[in-house]
Order: C-alpha cells, then sequence, then structure tokens
C-alpha cells in the first residue's frame, strides 16, 4: 500500500508541475472559484468562519483552519466535484502518453 | 480486499482535492484577517460601559491622522507666508487667496 502511495505522490508532483506550467491550473482553479461562488459556497464558508471566530474569537488561523477545512470540503456541491473532475481527466488524458 | 488502482480517476481526486485546500485555506484566511482587523478597530472593553473613544469614533477630538482638530486652525493661522510676488506677509488662512488676487492684479 505505502509504495503505490508513494508512487502516486510521485506521478502527482510530475503531473502537478506539468499542470502549472501549462496554464492549466490557473484555469481550472477559475472554474472551480466560479461555480463555487455560483453555487454559494463562499458565503456558506466565510459565514462558517465568522461564526466560529465569534464563538471562541482567541483562536488563531491554524487552529480556525483545522476546523473549517473538513466542513468546507462536504460542502462542495456534488456537481462541481464532477464537472472539475472530468476537466481534470481530460487533461490527464492529453499529457499523458 | 480492494486496492486502489493508480487510475485516472484517483489521480484527479487528488488534484481536485489539493485545489480545494488551497481555496479553503484562501477562504478562511482571508475572512481571518479581516475578523481581526476590525477587532483591532472596534478595541476596548465592550461588557463595562466605559467609552473608549479612539480617532474613528463621532465625538473625538482628533481627526484621522491623530491631531487634534482644534489646534489644526490654530496653528494655520498662526504662521506667516510671504508672498513671492508683491513680498508681502500673509496670514496662512488667507495665502491661498491672496496669492491668487496678487497674481491677477500683477498680470495687469
Amino acid at each position: 500500500m505505502t509504495q503505490q502511495s508513494e508512487e502516486l505522490d510521485q506521478i502527482k508532483s510530475k503531473i502537478q508541475e506539468h499542470l502549472i506550467s501549462s496554464g492549466n491550473y490557473d484555469i481550472i482553479n477559475k472554474q472551480l472559484k466560479l461555480q463555487l461562488y455560483e453555487s454559494g459556497w463562499f458565503d456558506k464558508v466565510s459565514q462558517l468562519a465568522n461564526r466560529e471566530l465569534q464563538d471562541n474569537s482567541n483562536q488563531n488561523f491554524d487552529q480556525l483552519f483545522s476546523f473549517v477545512k473538513p466542513k468546507a470540503e462536504e460542502l462542495v456541491p456534488q456537481k462541481v466535484k464532477d464537472e472539475i473532475l472530468e476537466k481534470i481527466k481530460d487533461y490527464l488524458e492529453d499529457i499523458i502518453q | 480486499m480492494t486496492e486502489q488502482a493508480i487510475t485516472f480517476q484517483v489521480v484527479a481526486e487528488s488534484v481536485l482535492k489539493d485545489i480545494v485546500d488551497n481555496i479553503v485555506r484562501q477562504q478562511t484566511l482571508a475572512t481571518f484577517a479581516n475578523h481581526v482587523s476590525i477587532q483591532q478597530q472596534t478595541k476596548g472593553n465592550h461588557e463595562s460601559n466605559v467609552p473608549v473613544i479612539s480617532n474613528f469614533e463621532i465625538g473625538s477630538t482628533k481627526d484621522i491622522f491623530g491631531q487634534d482638530k482644534t489646534k489644526l486652525k490654530t496653528s494655520e493661522a498662526s504662521r506667516y507666508f510671504s508672498c513671492e510676488n508683491c513680498g508681502r506677509k500673509i496670514a496662512g488662512g488667507r495665502f491661498a487667496q491672496h496669492v491668487n488676487k496678487c497674481l491677477e492684479r500683477r498680470r495687469r
């Protein structure tokens, strides 16, 4: 299992380099942000973070982040996830011989 | 026991997760910084009834640079400037007006 995850990491880092240098990362990133914004995700996450800060305002960034992150991930609508996954897969097919 | 084959699906999902992570981090950082700066501006003990007058509140005697508002006018008036045109000494608050008129007169 660990050998596979090492391989996975290697492949991933190569892909990421390619992704960024080809400019595709920016395109995908922007589209994802746009879809999240339209679906109201940003508002929900800001509300969540703000409420959490109000409740215990002595938190520093790390604590807040580790609290918000899993919930924010769940909140991403499945449809958005699928669309972006499609885009990423198309891109992968292009660059992987 | 199913091992996860390194398929496109697995890689794509992992890439997506990273991208989402970054976005979430950016967003919480922005929200957090916002909150902290608001906290700093509305400083003071909210529970007690002691009003803390900072520069921004209504009824403050200081302007946004922390200078006393009442002193501003007097410091203006107490300085004299010499007019380049006629060589006279003019008070600070009247200077602009004087130079305006002065240049008109001389030009004719």
